[in-house]
């Protein structure tokens, strides 16, 4: 594929345009990788000091009390969204729902172990840990996996 | 949870407690009963138990998530109910002419209990090391 890169000024201008016949598996990853390199979110933090951070940066999303948190490397956020609106809003993001209350960044998961009572759990790159519930840990397998069977 | 996944976890178990109970029931026969011969209905016997067994494993099941502790006592149940089963139907059968093959009975089926878990979160180790490879493959191509 052709790839060509033109220099602006303008920061608020900057895209990516894609140009295709078709729009395949491969151009919607590459259109999913466009979108979140540029995707920023903004939160609140234990200080009550409202930031900016990247998607991309968020090992996870929470629900507590109501509320939703992101956690990335350094740093919780409260953001303004329920987990249900992040987990459908970031879904080509590669985040997914893994138990009720959490939903985890795909890309930011370093590997799962099984747990008791068919749950795993999920080990993040930041080295936490979170449990995969049973009734989620089939989804997350057919999103790694694809059609590959795996019944347990 | 689906039912698929319930209803295929219960085989799994049915069928490792089944090949467990097979091996138990001839290991104790031989030690404590020689001389008995049985007919071909004793083949029955390893299913049968295995069948009760896997439906006793009901208890584990809860719309909920469980706790670990919640999960290791409704085991524990699940165990207790086995034992009741297994000792009471010996019991009925005349089989406790000798104490000490209760307590090997009762120690046993505790053994085949646990090994039945054992082999089951081998068999989840090994989808979670297909996942992790998986994984990496997954990462990679986003990248």
């Amino acid at each position: 594929m052709k790839v060509s890169i033109r220099k602006i000024t303008d920061r608020t201008k900057e895209q990516v345009v894609i140009e295709c016949v078709h729009i395949t598996p491969e151009i919607e990853d590459i259109k999913a990788y466009a979108s979140l390199k540029g995707t920023e979110l903004s939160g609140i933090t234990q200080e009550q000091l409202m930031i900016r951070f990247r998607l991309e940066d968020v090992y996870y999303f929470e629900a507590l009390d109501e509320k939703v948190f992101a956690y990335t490397k350094e740093q919780v956020c409260q953001v303004k969204m329920r987990l249900y609106e992040v987990e459908e809003s970031y879904k080509m993001y590669h985040f997914v729902r893994c138990s009720k209350s959490v939903v985890l960044n795909l890309m930011l998961l370093e590997s799962i172990s099984p747990a008791l009572n068919g749950r795993f759990f999920a080990h993040m790159k930041n080295g936490e840990r979170l449990m995969i519930s049973r009734a989620y840990a089939s989804e997350l397998k057919r999103i790694v996996m694809g059609g590959k069977k795996d019944e347990s | 949870m689906n039912h698929k996944s319930i209803f295929i976890d219960m085989m799994m178990a049915f069928f490792i407690c089944t090949a467990c109970i097979t091996i138990l029931e001839g290991v104790l026969g031989m030690i404590f009963f020689p001389q008995v011969i049985f007919g071909y209905e004793a083949f029955f016997s390893p299913p049968l138990f295995g069948i009760f067994s896997v439906l006793f494993s009901i208890v584990n099941y809860s719309r909920k998530e469980l706790s670990v502790r919640q999960v290791l006592f409704r085991r524990f149940l699940h165990l207790l109910m086995i034992e009741a089963l297994v000792l009471g139907l010996n019991y009925k059968a005349g089989g406790f002419t000798d104490f000490n093959f209760f307590y090997v009975l009762a120690f046993s089926v505790a053994v085949v209990f646990i090994l039945v878990y054992v082999v089951m979160w081998m068999g989840e180790r090994y989808s979670a090391m297909r996942f992790n490879e998986q994984l990496k493959v997954y990462q990679s191509r986003q990248n």
